[in-house]
């Protein structure tokens, strides 16, 4: 039971947060590209902001790598 | 590294500037900036109008436009650079004098461009509505067209055919039955429907399609009056006039090519130039008998400046202010190796004059990241094979030269890696004894993570610290206090996380809490209330990293599952074509995700330490000589 928790746990911590990234990148994703269609040489700064949000699913990965070590 | 630039003023007599002016775009070495006069110096003199001293720029733009009509009309893609050095040396009379009798042939040549372009419409109609009679004249229900009659063809996506019900209706009403309607499907899921009514009533079925936003297609006057069974020939006949037509304007137009192409495009480069010399006035600064240029120049031409623009004319270098510092141009020069990195750097910005150029920092990590990321030798070899295929398909191409040195530095890397994980093609080296030498990527989970963040401490430890090394070149004491606290503050949290997970002794621990508390008044000091915003995001810049591992843990496990699969299959020709597609499909997505993974380290993460974007860049005043011989300057 409580293993099956700990996986539950980390698909959870990993799943939410690729879910929030996936939601801001699609709004961000979407103003950029009206964005440079206006704009291009704002690329560069698009292509930041539309990075921003990643470092989330990254985090709950780490998050879900250390509840799956943790014994 | 940043070009060290010099901020000069070109003095000139008046009456010389218009030659000084060409010397100066001759040199290709000034980046152009608006005069102004020095602070605390009155206007006095200097309220002449520079623009007074210059030859009209009017005249010239009027060339430009036709002599660029012309060259578009005729199709010349190049000019010989012999006849542009040849026009280029003439004075502006005798260049005038060389260009006239070239307005009397533009208008020949414009009269057959149109005529040409005519003559494609015509033929693009007429063998639209070949192929609606073909189509009738095909079917049984082909109506037809009795005199005093007229037709008109509609056409919609075959989706909206219901449209051509409702036009029927209307039509039928309009002309009180007396009217035929045919419907046909045609090429790329379109259908047409023929409307044959009285011809008196032409006017009403146009002004009744109008509003409709419909394609119409009206029967070509000389087949007005001709059955439909005849009409195929008849376009037919009337297409080979017309393909004959298009031949003889084209020959024409070849033939004017041929006698003044050269001189019409190479002339055109010499006038644009000449416009850009009469606009380099109205920003000079100008006396009644001198007129000054602004401009910044690469320090080491500020001597060959001098030669190329003779004993008449001053170069003086003078002291930027620091706005002028502030906004001067960048141009970037580093050693041939590191070059081909440059547009990867400067693709978020170039960084601001006087700070350092982060290509060199870039040209190091970003291969290693990329390799750490994909980290199978298989795939390294195979990218390797692709660029030298690619080398050798376009060899001319600029987008590969520019690309490959990137491209064979990140493949080598790749292998690297490879070799140390074990990786080729995923698990199947393993099969021929390739163990891993380093270790195991997919059992190694908890050693990749704590190096993968390790690296991000190392790189944002680092931004910090250049942050404050270019805040100190930049006189920004407020910059420097900041970075260094940020130091500070990240490496008291890793004390004190140290300490507590026992990986430091224990006395570590207060210690570093103390560094911790001392670094963050300070920021709080040099930030106000944006300092814990700071802080966090630093530490999110650093747990960032650990993309590393998780980016390179994804493509080594789709890599094994590929071989899975093959494996699955149970026969080895589907189990290698099997494995082959998921391994295309990891190789491509790996490849991809690990460079736009490792170029994001580096702008989010890194670059936002120390680099202050969104700079000018260094673009001199040049003439299409000087661009054509100037020494390569990186960075344009």
């Amino acid at each position: 039971m409580a293993e099956g928790l700990r996986y539950l746990a980390a698909a959870i911590a990993i799943g939410v947060c690729a879910l929030g990234t996936g939601w801001a990148q699609s709004r961000i994703g979407a103003a950029g590209a009206g964005t440079i269609a206006e704009k291009p040489e704002a690329t560069g700064t698009v292509f930041i902001l539309v990075a921003i949000p990643e470092t989330m699913v990254i985090l709950g990965f780490v998050i879900a790598a250390l509840i799956l070590q943790g014994k | 590294m940043l070009v060290r630039m010099a901020l000069v003023d070109v003095v000139v007599p008046r009456a010389q500037a218009s030659v000084a002016v060409r010397r100066l775009h001759m040199a290709g070495a000034v980046h152009l900036v608006p005069f102004h006069l020095p602070a605390g110096d009155e206007a006095g003199i200097f309220g002449a109008c520079p623009s007074t001293a210059a030859p009209s720029a009017e005249p010239w733009r009027r060339r430009f436009d036709w002599l660029s009509e012309m060259v578009a009309s005729l199709g010349v893609s190049e000019a010989p650079p012999g006849l542009v050095a040849e026009l280029w040396e003439l004075d502006d009379a005798a260049l005038e004098a060389r260009i006239a009798p070239l307005e009397a042939v533009n208008a020949t040549t414009r009269g057959l461009a149109n005529d040409r372009e005519a003559l494609a419409a015509d033929r693009a109609r007429l063998a639209w509505f070949g192929q609606l009679v073909g189509t009738l004249v095909g079917t049984d229900d082909a109506p037809p067209i009795p005199p005093g009659y007229a037709s008109v063809a509609i056409v919609v996506d075959q989706r909206n055919g219901y449209v051509i019900d409702l036009v029927e209706d209307e039509l039928r009403e309009l002309a009180t039955g007396r009217c035929a309607v045919v419907r046909m499907p045609v090429r790329n899921g379109r259908a047409a429907g023929i409307l044959v009514f009285p011809g008196r009533l032409a006017g009403d079925v146009h002004a009744m399609l109008g509003g409709r936003r419909l394609d119409e297609l009206a029967v070509p006057a000389e087949l007005e009056s001709v059955p439909l069974a005849g009409a195929a020939k008849r376009v037919e006949h009337a297409l080979a006039r017309l393909d004959e037509r298009i031949k003889q304007v084209g020959a024409e137009l070849a033939a004017l090519r041929e006698s003044h192409g050269a001189l019409a495009a190479a002339a055109r480069i010499v006038v644009r130039d000449r416009l850009a010399e009469a606009a380099a006035f109205p920003e000079a600064g100008a006396s009644e008998h001198l007129v000054i240029f602004s401009g910044w120049v690469p320090a080491d031409r500020v001597a060959g400046l001098r030669a190329a623009l003779g004993p008449v004319t001053a170069v003086t270098v003078r002291r930027p202010t620091a706005e002028e510092l502030e906004r001067a141009p960048v141009a970037l020069e580093n050693p041939r190796p590191i070059r081909p990195f440059e547009p990867l750097a400067s693709f978020v910005g170039l960084p601001r004059y006087g700070t350092l150029d982060p290509t060199t920092l870039l040209a190091f990590t970003f291969p290693l990241f990329l390799g750490f990321m994909v980290g199978d030798a298989g795939y390294g070899l195979l990218l390797l094979a692709l660029l030298f295929a690619a080398r050798r398909r376009w060899p001319a191409s600029p987008i590969v030269s520019a690309l490959w040195p990137v491209v064979a530095i990140a493949a080598a890397s790749t292998i690297f890696f490879g070799v140390l994980f074990g990786e080729w093609f995923g698990d199947v080296g393993r099969a021929f004894g390739a163990a891993p030498i380093w270790l195991d990527r997919r059992e190694s989970v908890g050693q990749l993570l704590p190096l993968a963040v390790g690296v991000g401490v190392a790189q944002v430890g680092l931004g910090l610290i250049l942050g404050a090394v270019n805040g100190r070149r930049l006189g920004n004491r407020r910059e420097v206090v900041s970075r260094l606290a940020e130091l500070a503050s990240l490496a008291g949290i890793l004390g004190v996380l140290g300490a507590a997970t026992g990986l430091l002794p224990p006395a570590v621990g207060p210690l570093a809490g103390l560094l911790l508390a001392v670094s963050l008044l300070v920021l709080v000091a040099a930030l106000r209330f944006i300092a814990p915003i700071e802080m966090l995001g630093i530490v999110g810049n650093v747990l960032s990293y650990a993309r590393l591992m998780a980016i390179g843990l994804a493509s080594a496990t789709l890599a094994a599952v590929a071989n899975s699969f093959g494996a699955m299959t149970g026969n080895l020709v589907l189990g290698v074509v099997v494995a082959s597609a998921l391994h295309g499909l990891n190789f491509t997505l790996g490849f991809f995700d690990a460079t736009v993974q490792g170029l994001r380290l580096h702008y989010v993460e890194f670059f936002s330490k120390f680099v202050e974007p969104g700079r000018v860049r260094y673009a001199p005043f040049a003439s299409a000589l000087s661009r054509d011989r100037r020494e390569p300057l990186a960075g344009h």
